[in-house]
């Protein structure tokens, strides 16, 4: 905003103060820049998956790059899923309007739902409840386990969804996701 | 040599039994060089300590000792230290980047690699390790056992792998054992790992491909380190390294990991161990086959021996003089690729996936490799 204000009347040197303006913008893209590919580094761990301190380091920005990563359908779909996952850490409205879009969609690529119920669990716990009830009654038995998964996460408040999906499971991976997540 | 010739039946269930039978096959294809010894039964004291003796025959190249199983959560163990033939303490917990040698602290089974680096090659004679345990019970009883390798160690090399697919077809239709072979993904995946070992002095030998006979729904997405370690159990014995292809890898926190080595090292030659290959994440595969060619080679890397020359954070490195070390200049805890461009990101070794920039092996990480009993002469 201040640099805006150099544009004001009486400027003696309108080159100095475009040249100001143009190293600024370029510096606000670099940080951006490089904001991006720490997030992106973090994303693209190979054995490594960052941690609450981790995204805590780059600043409330990381979520809105996690955002766009989770979006763009030209990112890999682990580095979107990742992003899914990470988004837990930074509860927000639009953040939650897309997880929950996710979840609840049977025509979501099996991956990206499947991270999407982890990070709408840990960011909305017991809210979260009614869409990940959702992604249980999937006809993907990995979403059904990562949705039990979420559910177990988010504590009490999934309980009844839990054992309701458990007296018709016929999976055994999922029964022993469902067993695992009511502390079974 | 008082060792005996590798066994491809040779099962964990085999612990204790002593010596093994020769293979044919595998002795035509240089297998003779390696052995694998049963070295018995040892039960720690109070405090979860032990020694193990063991000896390395004449002409040794690599040393491999593996101790376990004892199970997962925390059940952990490391290398409290090793001595050396000539006594010398070449690894001691306390300092565990003081000496050029690794050890993992690593859940159900550890194996501990010599050599690691050109700046401690293995010695023929006895070396002793005092096994530090932390788990449930103590007093605990492991089993161990060693591998050896001898004989002529070459610039030119090559390895065997085994790819498995774990219910995989359903992100590449061609990921099956029929159709592998000719499938232009696998295909790729194939021709960009075996670019990026010739780095290493390694050329693919024998490829083979088949489908997981075990519960595919259960570890088509590897949830964990119990289910990465019992899918790796599945591994057969052999001088090969074995992929398995997987759907997804997740280490309990819900996102995903591109790859897991047994280990690293993982346990060379021996199946049935929790630490017996290697999984790989395709979830990838489809858009950036490239990227899973880098998986493979990175984690066959840490299989063989290989650490990250630079850790996430910056705060530990690998034992090679050659590869370059990269400090946190922003301090915000992680060693970003922007900020080790040109000391490390370049090496496939490096803790992040960068297909197209990670493309380099050195030639300390190439003097590694080439003596792990997976690797074969040409």
């Amino acid at each position: 905003m201040a640099v805006v204000g150099l544009f004001g009347e009486g400027n003696p040197r309108p080159g100095m103060t475009l040249s100001l303006l143009l190293a600024a913008t370029l510096s606000v893209a670099h940080a951006d820049e490089a904001l991006r590919s720490r997030v992106i580094d973090l994303l693209s761990g190979v054995e490594y998956t960052p941690t609450a301190a981790d995204w805590a380091a780059l600043g409330n920005g990381a979520s809105d790059e996690l955002l766009a990563v989770a979006r763009d359908a030209g990112r890999s779909p682990t580095q979107r899923g990742n992003a899914l996952v990470a988004l837990g850490y930074f509860p927000g409205s639009e953040a939650r309007s897309y997880l929950s879009s996710l979840v609840r969609d049977a025509g979501t690529e099996s991956l990206l739902r499947r991270k999407a119920c982890i990070g709408l669990a840990n960011a909305y716990k017991g809210e979260a409840v009614a869409d990940l009830a959702v992604a249980l009654e999937s006809s993907d038995t990995q979403v059904r386990t990562y949705a039990a998964k979420a559910l177990g996460l988010v504590g009490g408040a999934g309980t009844s969804t839990l054992e309701s999906r458990l007296g018709k499971e016929d999976n055994a991976s999922v029964r022993e996701a469902i067993n695992h997540a009511l502390g079974r | 040599m008082n060792s005996t010739h590798l066994a491809t039946s040779f099962a964990l269930a085999s612990f204790g039994l002593g010596l093994l039978t020769a293979c044919p096959e595998d002795e035509a294809k240089g297998a003779d060089n390696v052995s694998v010894e049963d070295l018995g039964s040892f039960t720690t004291d109070t405090g979860g300590e032990v020694d193990i003796p063991w000896t390395t025959p004449d002409g040794v190249v690599s040393t491999e000792v593996f101790c376990g199983p004892y199970g997962y959560g925390d059940n952990l163990a490391t290398a409290a230290k090793i001595t050396s033939p000539g006594g010398s303490e070449i690894y001691n917990w306390e300092d565990p980047y003081g000496t050029a040698m690794r050890v993992g602290t690593l859940d159900d089974m550890l194996p501990v690699l010599l050599s690691v680096s050109p700046d401690l090659a293995v010695e023929e004679g006895d070396y002793t390790m005092r096994l530090l345990m932390a788990v449930s019970n103590l007093p605990a009883t492991v089993s161990c056992s060693v591998v050896n390798r001898i004989g002529d160690v070459s610039g030119s090399n090559t390895v065997d792998v085994n790819v498995v697919f774990v219910g995989v077809d359903g992100i590449v239709a061609g990921m099956t054992g029929a159709a592998a072979e000719s499938d232009d993904t696998m295909k790729a995946i194939v021709a960009g790992l075996g670019d990026l070992w010739s780095d290493l002095g390694i050329e693919l030998g024998e490829v083979s491909y088949e489908d997981f006979g075990g519960d595919v729904d259960k570890y088509t997405v590897v949830d964990g380190d119990e289910e990465f370690g019992n899918l790796l159990r599945e591994a057969g014995d052999g001088v090969h390294l074995t992929f398995f292809m997987v759907q997804d890898i997740d280490l309990g926190d819900g996102a995903s990991v591109l790859g897991l080595s047994g280990g690293p090292p993982g346990v060379a030659t021996v199946g049935g161990t929790s630490k017996s290959g290697v999984v790989i994440n395709v979830a990838n595969a489809a858009s950036n086959p490239d990227e899973v060619a880098l998986i493979m080679a990175h984690e066959g890397g840490h299989f063989m021996g290989l650490f990250h020359p630079t850790e996430k954070s910056g705060a530990g490195h690998d034992p090679l003089g050659d590869t370059p070390e990269c400090t946190d200049g922003n301090s915000d805890g992680t060693v970003s690729t922007s900020e080790c461009s040109g000391k490390g990101a370049e090496n496939v070794m490096w803790w992040a996936a960068k297909t197209g920039t990670s493309v380099e092996f050195s030639g300390d990480q190439a003097w590694v490799v080439a003596r792990n009993p997976v690797v074969l002469p040409k």
